[in-house]
């Protein structure tokens, strides 16, 4: 079982939780930029939630399909087709042999997620699947896919909903259930974004007119945005007095601010430390909101309270739960 | 909750850092002092790691812990919502107490690393211009860098490479005014005061100095690196027949 | 934890079921479900079941359905029911154009609004071809099992 690159598309890259426990050596976390998608389209196939997904990015790739397969695309909207006809999101799909899967014009958000039935069967390195795409290790031969590659999908057993898909198939080529699960992200027509943050302990060092800036205006994502991070522009945020600092660890969602006063928030592909002043953080809760906010938007930040940062957090992972169990009941073949 | 807390023993603030890390800080600065701090707090996190933890980085003078949020809100599940802590706070104790629990002045015994360098040759095109930066020979350079004992405050930037404290002044020199598009992975170099080791074939405006055939990232090797935090490095200058037998020997 | 509709919830999809023992373990409750002696627990959990019910959506569905009965011996109307509980969508997000709109015309398989319970949107199809006459919910109601969401004219 496989697929067949026929085109790669921007940047499309192996993508799973990401490598965790060698930070400390250096190594970078990398995985999927959206988590929450990436979790939805295992979780509608049947695969652990922390599965190895295809990440696409602005303007997605051109896919063979050289087995049935059984697959799920989330997150961000890229206009996926199967042999011409549009598929829709957020539901398990199953689709015949010898189908081309292609995805089109970005109609909405910014990155998709391709999950298949088994998982892409590729080597784990430090336990994962994620590319690191500057030090070349992980994912599809360390890189971002490229034609013509052949990317090995796993065998695993038959679910029942597959198979009563496959009753209902006829002659088509791809049949999906009456159900699905929402959106990620609220697609905003508007091009703004509210994104909620948490000031980090060095936030009291920036000037009260830099700290009120934070809130007051929206700071717009620039194109030099990537996996590493989100370059904004704005207001220009500055200490108060020049600060010594020496560099220590910064996390995923970490807004640090360089001597340019352009704020940067760390996304996936962020350095494991870092030597600039920190002035927030972004609440783990809306991380999946602003992988999918694109260049041009624009971003309001909006301050909460470490408490209820928390308290998002676990809100976010009892959503998750109860779609993982509504989900795993449809795919049983449990019907409402 | 922005607040820190003192510890009364080591001195160590805690702080938040966002909601599923928690930042320890040490002191200020780059001192082996502090450092030593870091480097026994954190070897007693391997031995006894904290419920929940995901994984530390360790830094300069700060030591920074990830943890799992949704585990630790159910290591207090019995206790009324009401009633219940912030995740941080939770952490923040367990880390408390571990501090409470390391010995006052408590000490760690240095890995020796000897790192060989083939210096000069095409290794080392900026080799000539730090000599004449700071008005010596090529070889005093060579001389200077190889005698000096350095120590790895942290591991960074890519996966591997060391930030080293101890260079003399006497070769410090300022950074290329246009950085290279590629630095061949294993390459020595001086920027300012620091002196490092590429492990991986990076872009960078370092003064390149030398080569070493050793591997600093090992991706088969646990752990991967060469070089950890705490580890004390000498550099040994080498032949261009040695370097070459090094990495003929490996392959 | 989940909270006590989304228990009432799972409860209903189990019933519906041909499960006979049903578990499900989170981080601090157990739910365990049996239909030991189907027949007698059948009837018991529907009863107990119609009493857990959000009373004034159950009422309101069945008042639609007292005043459907007149109108189908008067001309051929098809009411779509509910099959599921959840909550009525008549759009796929928030500000998308609605799925139908009353006078549209509808085929068997014209998607005309979605449910969603526990996360999960189902679609549902009209079933007939006609016109739709009316719709009887709001969005972001609660809909319970059976319940009447539209009135379809049916083409003759």
């Amino acid at each position: 079982m496989s697929i067949k690159v026929l085109s790669p598309g921007l940047l499309t890259s192996i993508q799973d939780l990401g490598r965790y426990g060698y930070q400390k050596y250096g190594v970078i976390v990398s995985g999927g930029m959206d988590t929450y998608a990436l979790r939805l389209a295992n979780l509608l196939v049947g695969n652990k939630e922390g599965e190895a997904t295809l990440e696409m990015t602005l303007m997605g790739p051109s896919l063979l399909l050289e087995a049935d397969l059984l697959l799920a695309i989330t997150g961000g909207d890229l206009s996926p087709t199967i042999n011409g006809e549009s598929v829709p999101q957020g539901r398990p799909v199953l689709v015949r042999k010898g189908s081309v899967l292609k995805f089109g014009a970005l109609k909405s958000g910014c990155r998709s997620y391709l999950a298949v039935r088994g998982g892409y069967d590729i080597p784990e390195v430090m336990g994962s699947k994620s590319t690191y795409l500057r030090a070349k290790i992980g994912g599809y031969q360390g890189r971002a896919l490229l034609q013509g590659d052949i990317l090995p999908v796993r065998c695993s057993s038959p679910l029942s909903l597959a198979e009563s898909l496959e009753k209902t198939m006829g002659s088509r080529s791809f049949a999906f259930p009456s159900w699905y699960v929402g959106k990620s992200y609220v697609s905003e027509t508007s091009q703004e974004y509210k994104v909620r943050v948490i000031p980090n302990s060095q936030f009291p060092l920036f000037s009260p007119d830099s700290r009120k800036q934070l809130f007051q205006q929206p700071f717009q994502v620039t194109t030099q945005s990537d996996r590493m991070g989100y370059r904004l522009s704005g207001a220009s945020l500055q200490l108060t007095e020049p600060l010594e600092m020496v560099s220590e660890a910064v996390a995923l969602g970490t807004i640090q601010v360089p001597p340019d006063g352009n704020p940067i928030i760390l996304l996936a592909d962020r350095q494991t430390v870092g030597g600039y002043p920190k002035i927030a953080q972004v609440a783990g809760a809306d991380i999946s909101t602003v992988a999918q906010i694109k260049p041009g938007s624009r971003i309001w930040f909006v301050e909460i309270s470490l408490a209820e940062a928390e308290r998002l957090y676990a809100a976010r992972e009892a959503d998750i739960q109860r779609i993982t169990i509504t989900v795993q009941s449809q795919l049983a073949g449990i019907t409402t | 909750m922005s607040e820190s807390i003192k510890n009364e023993i080591s001195d160590a603030k805690i702080l938040p850092f966002g909601e599923s890390a928690i930042l320890i800080e040490f002191g200020k600065g780059i001192d082996p002092e502090i450092h030593s701090r870091v480097k026994v707090f954190t070897e007693d996190l391997d031995l006894n790691p904290l419920p929940a933890m995901i994984e530390y980085v360790s830094a300069f003078s700060s030591v920074t812990i990830f943890y799992n949020p949704m585990k630790v809100r159910k290591m207090q599940k019995d206790v009324p919502e009401e009633k219940s802590l912030l995740t941080f706070e939770i952490v923040a104790a367990m880390v408390r107490e571990k501090l409470c629990k390391l010995e006052r002045g408590a000490d760690y015994t240095p890995r020796i690393v000897e790192i060989p360098v083939c210096y000069g040759e095409e290794f080392g095109p900026d080799l000539q211009y730090v000599a004449e930066c700071n008005k010596l020979t090529v070889d005093e350079v060579i001389h200077i860098h190889s005698h000096g004992e350095y120590l790895v405050y942290m591991i960074g930037f890519a996966p591997g490479f060391p930030y080293l404290g101890g260079m003399s002044e006497t070769i410090a020199t300022p950074r290329r005014q246009s950085p290279r598009m590629s630095i061949p992975a294993g390459s020595v170099g001086i920027a300012g005061m620091q002196t490092g080791v590429y492990p991986i074939a990076t872009p960078g405006g370092w003064q390149l100095i030398g080569n070493t055939p050793v591997e600093l990232f090992r991706l088969q090797d646990n752990p991967p690196t060469l070089l950890q935090s705490g580890d004390r490095i000498r550099f040994y200058p080498i032949s261009r027949k040695e370097y070459e037998e090094y990495k003929g020997g490996r392959s | 934890m989940l909270t006590f509709d989304e228990i009432k919830e799972v409860i209903r999809m189990v019933e519906q079921s041909s499960i006979q023992h049903f578990e499900l373990e989170q981080e601090t409750s157990k739910i365990v479900i049996s239909k030991a002696g189907v027949h007698r627990v059948q009837t018991d959990s529907r009863v107990s079941l119609e009493a857990l019910q959000a009373v004034p959506t159950a009422a309101k569905g069945e008042q639609h359905l007292a005043e459907e009965i007149p109108d189908v011996q008067a001309e051929p109307l098809h009411t779509i029911v509910s099959p599921t509980v959840g909550t009525f969508y008549m759009a796929s997000e928030p500000g998308a154009d609605s799925f139908v709109k009353v006078g549209e015309e509808v085929e068997c398989h014209t998607i005309v609004c979605v449910l969603e319970a526990m996360k999960l949107f189902n679609e549902v199809v009209a079933g007939v071809k006609g016109t739709i006459v009316e719709r009887l919910v709001n969005d972001g109601d609660f809909i319970e099992y059976g319940q009447p969401l539209f009135l379809v004219k049916i083409e003759s």
